[in-house]
């Protein structure tokens, strides 16, 4: 693939997106970043993974000053280009639809986002504790950038063991 | 019938790793299984907020041991995609060379590992003595066993020398010969064939739906590596002069998943002895200064599969977010779809198939002890031969890919 | 030396507890039983019981989750037991120190559930096999 082939993926991202999209940019030849509203980003992300054959490399979350932005690495393997969907969970409901609903490879991504941001994925099927431990408090989510490294007042190592 | 539910883990003699698997079961027969983790969670991501850009590759190389230079070749990938920059050659070559000798050291630990699993402990024994030239080899080039440090924003950390070129270049020779007595083993031995063949069949359409990737997908004829993909540092050149190939099979058993492993340690092979002859002189660093603002995407081939790392600048000189993923934290969910409709014992080699870091500290190994000390191991091997065409024979299967 | 003591010193069995490790330690541990180290030949080998154990071979930092685990195999262990612990991680905690699932290094762990333990460190990030085997017989040979 030529550094014009992948330029061109762009476009194609763009017509299969169509009024959805909200933004897209390509500063380099394979990376492709497109930013779509929250309530389309399930839309979006079907688009990308049936129609332009998109497998879901991983998901980011990560938090910004009034809302959480996550960011589904998509890698267009037979374009050879990587395609970055975002999109801005607004605070403080930070509800958006699941995409592990359609497409499983996004069913774990997902539960650790919402233990580690707190986001709510409307729809998922499996809404459950993936990392933290059994007993985490509720409405603490270390990776929030207000989050101390070493929090206090844990006092879990005392629970009964549950397997 | 009644439905059993029973518990493995989380120290189970089995996992190396801490893991808590639920079984589901009618008779023996699994139905559902369930997977607790989180025995391993120590925070990478938000400790790596905390760390300077130049510290943070010896911290994510603490992930996971096995694969501990894809972590750091991942991140630093992703902040040269930030910067924009490519390393000088000799660099990337340099680093690409440890990546694939660490692939090779993985995949025979995980082949000395389904061995064990399937009660074949000569397979383990041998596999991984094998895997000691490739350590010492490791150890010549990078100072260490494991845990190699050469991968550096911007470049490798060290260069490395012509001696210890030369003495990997002997490693790679030796380990070749016994990687075909493997593949002798895998294509010849009639107690595989029967144990592996069929067991824990990953379809196509699951593989793209699970979103495997790296040894996971590629028996299931998916045929994605991020190193063809994306070609990065020294893979695109090398791909280029067909120095190797991705290494792609169609039925998605058990079966498939050990032959592609040991197909690619051989592609692994070629690819460091071109690497090593077309290594280039001049600089291995590019000498990065301040980071600046902005976003960026690295992965990585892991042995395992693809790692994908992304990081986020303010322009300060720490990451203000750095996501990690590994590649089993795709090819473990994989189990939901290959594991029901199994037997107990079938289960625990699925899950070790997709090579989840397993290990087995229950057993002990028996090692054949040389009685008579005019037998050399070829002698051993060849009895082994003739004993396998004596059972085909038997069993009147035709003999199979390879000859001694 | 008491008469327990002078038993657990021939023939060590050897139970693995991996504590939240990056595998390098525990891959490290294995290698010792392949044919190039071999300890079996010193009598040690892995068991697959903590009950049948003489000691315990402790790898990683302890997270939130494993702590009342670990805890709880320590206890399951015949006593007297030595509890090595392997590699930077499991001896100082290394990076991982102060992070939020990493409450308490593993030697305090320990040492708030039997006061007595016997703990062995052996540092090194991962100990290469002969310093395991070193370790593991200077401490057998001052106990």
């Amino acid at each position: 693939m030529t550094d014009e082939e992948k330029y061109s993926v762009s476009e194609k991202v763009k017509k299969a997106l169509g009024g959805i999209l909200q933004n897209i940019d390509q500063p380099r030849p394979n990376r492709i970043y497109a930013v779509v509203h929250q309530d389309d980003f399930p839309q979006a992300a079907k688009i990308v993974y049936e129609k332009l054959g998109g497998r879901l490399a991983t998901s980011t979350a990560l938090e910004v000053r009034d809302a959480v932005e996550l960011i589904y690495h998509f890698m267009l393997d037979a374009e050879q280009v990587l395609c970055n969907l975002k999109t801005l969970v607004a605070k403080p409901e930070l509800k958006v639809g699941s995409v592990g609903a359609f497409l499983p490879g996004a069913d774990w991504i997902e539960r650790e986002m919402a233990e580690m941001f707190g986001v709510t994925f409307e729809g998922h099927p499996d809404p459950r504790h993936l990392l933290l431990p059994d007993g985490w408090p509720e409405g603490n989510y270390p990776y929030r950038c207000d989050y101390p490294q070493n929090p206090e007042g844990f006092t879990d190592e005392k629970r009964p063991v549950v397997y | 019938m009644k439905k059993t539910t029973l518990p493995i883990g989380p120290f189970h003699p089995l996992l190396e790793e801490p893991e808590f698997f639920t079984l589901y079961l009618d008779g023996e027969i699994v139905k559902k299984v369930d997977l607790r983790i989180g025995y391993n969670h120590r925070g990478h991501e938000k400790l790596s907020t905390g760390l300077t850009w130049d510290q943070v590759p010896f911290l994510v190389e603490r992930i996971c041991g096995i694969c501990s230079t894809s972590h750091p070749y991942a991140y630093v990938l992703a902040v040269e995609d930030l910067l924009g920059i490519k390393a000088p050659p000799r660099g990337q070559y340099i680093r690409a060379l440890i990546g694939e000798m660490e692939r090779i050291h993985s995949h025979l630990l995980w082949l000395g590992l389904a061995g064990h699993f399937i009660g074949y402990n000569t397979v383990w024994m041998w596999s991984w003595r094998y895997r000691e030239e490739i350590l010492d080899a490791c150890e010549k080039l990078t100072g260490n066993r494991n845990h190699y440090a050469m991968c550096r924003v911007g470049g490798a950390r060290r260069d490395i020398t012509r001696e210890a070129m030369d003495f990997t270049m002997g490693a790679l020779d030796s380990n070749e010969k016994s990687t075909n007595m493997f593949l002798g083993v895998f294509a010849d031995d009639p107690v595989l064939h029967k144990r592996l063949k069929g067991v824990g069949v990953l379809t196509k359409e699951d593989a793209i739906a699970y979103c495997a990737t790296g040894p996971t997908s590629r028996p299931s004829g998916v045929p994605w590596d991020v190193r063809q993909d994306d070609p990065y540092d020294a893979y695109g050149p090398s791909l280029e002069a067909g120095a190797w190939k991705v290494i792609v099979t169609e039925n998605g058993d058990v079966f498939d998943k050990a032959v592609v492993r040991v197909l690619e340690i051989l592609e692994s092979i070629k690819l460091c002895r071109w690497l090593i002859e077309n290594m280039p002189d001049g600089e291995i660093d590019a000498g990065v200064g301040d980071i600046p603002p902005g976003e960026g995407v690295g992965h990585h081939e892991a042995p395992r599969g693809e790692v994908i790392h992304y990081i986020r600048s303010d322009g300060s000189n720490k990451p203000i977010r750095h996501k990690v993923r590994a590649p089993t934290f795709v090819n473990l969910p994989t189990y939901k779809a290959t594991c029901p409709g199994h037997t107990i014992a079938d289960v625990a080699l699925i899950t070790a198939s997709i090579d989840p870091c397993y290990c087995c500290t229950e057993r002990i190994g028996v090692v054949t002890r040389n009685r008579t000390s005019s037998v050399t191991q070829d002698d051993l091997v060849k009895l082994s031969v003739e004993k396998t065409r004596e059972m085909e024979k038997r069993m009147g299967r035709k003999s199979g890919l390879v000859k001694f | 030396m008491g008469l327990k003591t002078a038993a657990l010193k021939k023939s060590i069995w050897v139970f693995h507890v991996a504590c939240s490790p990056c595998n390098n330690c525990d891959i490290e541990i294995l290698d010792l039983l392949t044919p190039r180290f071999d300890i079996e030949r010193f009598g040690i080998v892995l068991v697959g019981s903590p009950r049948h154990a003489d000691a315990l071979l402790i790898t990683g930092v302890a997270n939130r989750h494993v702590t009342p685990r670990l805890i709880e195999t320590y206890r399951a262990t015949s006593k007297p037991c030595v509890c090595f612990l392997f590699g930077a991680c499991a001896s100082g905690g290394t990076f991982f120190k102060g992070g939020y699932n990493v409450p308490k290094p593993v030697d305090e762990i320990i040492l708030e559930e039997d006061p007595n333990a016997i703990i062995v460190y052996i540092p090194g990030c991962p100990p290469k096999p002969e310093a395991m085997i070193a370790g593991v017989v200077k401490a057998l040979s001052v106990l």
